[in-house]
């Protein structure tokens, strides 16, 4: 034990954790994982090639949501869209690729991190 | 209530998570040191693989058949499961894990409660959020929801001991696919008529203990119903066995000794985890005697050690001498285990009266080599780190892993890719 020698330091009990991104970043830990973004595909979104996606697999997909699914052996990541009845995986030319058996999600994106 | 809760294929569906193209495709994962087939999924199993398959053996079939082969990736597996006992805990009151893909989760007896709607929501719950396929067994024992996980693996997942023709799934059930009825039981028990479950759940329980223990008459009790299994006292064994039978016959020395020095690592990580230290240490050795075309061979050998231990170099060693006094070549052998009997205590730190200050001191150095062996298997898995004579590369020192994928959810460079 350090001993203590003198005045007693004025922010003692005011001491904070260094700021941790993870706070902002991962709400559900368990359920999140990151992967890293090869393309401009979704510029329109504001997402670059090379950026880091926090994906959640515990948030429910939501129209408007980007979500990363499997697809052709791949993973890929579009906005999910409603038209109409229907529901497809968008990009930004407007290319959709419509949800069927086969589709199957990995999860929502919820942030993304970029050093710059 | 108890449930058991298994993933399924665990190491395999580790790899298929982050591997978009190998959905449905055939999986292998390799020993340490890319040695055996430690571990498949079903569509492997399906193409005629099995789990103890030597690699040096299979490769060329694996190629053939499209196999994808996957060096142990333990940094993967230990971050994929403290994922999945994250959820089970969120879930559940009591969870205890048993290994890295087994939990048993503890409910309370409830009035009019809905357990396999609870499994089926575990289950679900785990998968959407890890990606992980679980199988849920669910009895009011620890034998019994093991036995239900099986059988819930054919089934859709669940498997309620309470909601099943209990009589039926018994005699169906093979007493060797019983938890803790090994090879040598199964042996015993068919000289008694004992095939199926059933048998055993009916064989008196003074016979039980006269011919199968202690342990073994706990598991008569469990298949009655009657929790006997104290998890205290499980976690306190008395003796701790390491072994697998091989899925196809090994016949040279240097596999055997692989074999079983990865078996002796596992049952030292538990000795020291339940903080014991072990005198004897016995290795049994067998060829297959249901396979009447070869010649039958069977030794057992053990060896007292200096003074109690649990440091793993000791042990092993030992262990590998008395495989090496007993092994003779010509005959295909199916199984290779070891024993460690004769525990204590491990809280006083060991040594004898009158070790010199040298002694005491390596002594104490060695403790605290394994104390930090133990804190790295613990954290990134066992089997992380362990000792070279167990890493045997055909060519050469140094762990091989030919086929390790990357560690995709702990290392920022190793992140998958998305299009």
């Amino acid at each position: 034990m350090a001993n203590e020698t003198g005045f007693p330091s004025p922010a003692r009990g005011y001491e904070a954790n260094t700021i941790d991104l993870n706070t902002l970043m991962v709400h559900n830990a368990p359920a999140t994982f990151f992967m890293r973004m090869q393309g401009g595909q979704l510029i329109y979104r504001g997402i670059l090639s090379g950026d880091m996606l926090v994906i959640d697999r515990s948030r429910p997909p939501m129209p408007g949501c980007l979500v990363v699914f499997r697809r052709e052996g791949e993973f890929a990541c579009r906005e999910l869209r409603r038209e109409g009845e229907r529901l497809l995986l968008a990009d930004g030319c407007g290319e959709g690729i419509k949800i069927d058996e086969e589709t199957e999600i990995f999860g929502v994106v919820t942030g993304v991190v970029r050093s710059l | 209530m108890i449930f058991h809760v298994d993933a399924n294929s665990f190491y395999a569906s580790c790899e298929r998570i982050f591997r978009p193209d190998l959905e449905g495709k055939p999986i292998v994962v390799l020993s340490n040191n890319d040695g055996i087939i430690i571990a498949l999924n079903d569509e492997a199993k399906g193409a005629g693989l099995r789990r103890g398959d030597p690699w040096f053996k299979t490769a060329a079939e694996c190629a053939r058949k499209g196999v994808s082969v996957f060096s142990s990736n333990y940094t993967l597996y230990a971050d994929m499961s403290s994922r999945i006992v994250s959820v089970y805990n969120r879930l559940c009151p009591e969870v205890e894990v048993y290994s890295i893909d087994e939990c048993f989760l503890y409910f309370p007896d409830w009035k009019c409660p809905d357990y396999p709607g609870i499994a089926h929501r575990i289950r679900n719950t785990v998968y959407r959020e890890t990606g992980m396929p679980v199988s849920v067994g669910i009895a009011p024992t620890r034998t019994l929801a093991k036995m239900c996980n099986k059988l819930a693996k054919k089934s859709g997942g669940v498997f309620s001991w309470e909601d099943c023709d209990k009589e039926g799934v018994l005699e169906a059930y093979p007493v060797e696919d019983v938890w803790g009825i090994g090879w040598s039981k199964t042996k015993m028990l068919r000289r008694y008529g004992i095939r199926t479950a059933k048998d055993l759940r009916d064989f008196p329980l003074e016979h039980a203990k006269k011919h199968l223990t202690i342990t073994g008459m706990r598991t008569v009790q469990e298949l009655r119903e009657i929790p006997a299994q104290d998890k205290e006292e499980r976690e306190k064994r008395q003796n701790i066995c390491s072994s697998k039978s091989f899925g196809e016959p090994v016949s040279s020395l240097a596999d055997l000794e692989e074999a079983l020095s990865a078996y002796t690592h596992e049952a030292v990580s538990r000795l020291r985890e339940q903080k014991s230290k072990v005198k004897y240490v016995s290795v049994f050795l067998m060829t297959n005697p249901w396979d009447e075309s070869g010649p039958q061979y069977t030794n057992q050998a053990s060896a007292a050690l200096e003074t109690p231990t649990s440091w793993l170099p000791e042990i092993q060693g030992a262990a590998l001498e008395l495989l090496r006094g007993m092994y003779r070549s010509g005959y295909r052998y199916r199984k290779v285990m070891v024993n460690l009997l004769g525990l204590e205590d491990d809280t006083v730190p060991q040594g004898e009266l009158f070790d010199s200050p040298e002694r005491s001191q390596t002594l104490k150095n060695n403790q605290s080599l394994m104390e930090c062996l133990d804190e790295l298997n613990s954290r990134y898995g066992r089997g992380t780190l362990r000792l070279g004579s167990s890493a045997r590369a055909p060519g050469g020192w140094g762990m091989q892993r030919r086929f390790l994928s990357p560690a995709y959810t702990t290392d920022i460079r190793a992140l998958p890719e998305v299009h």
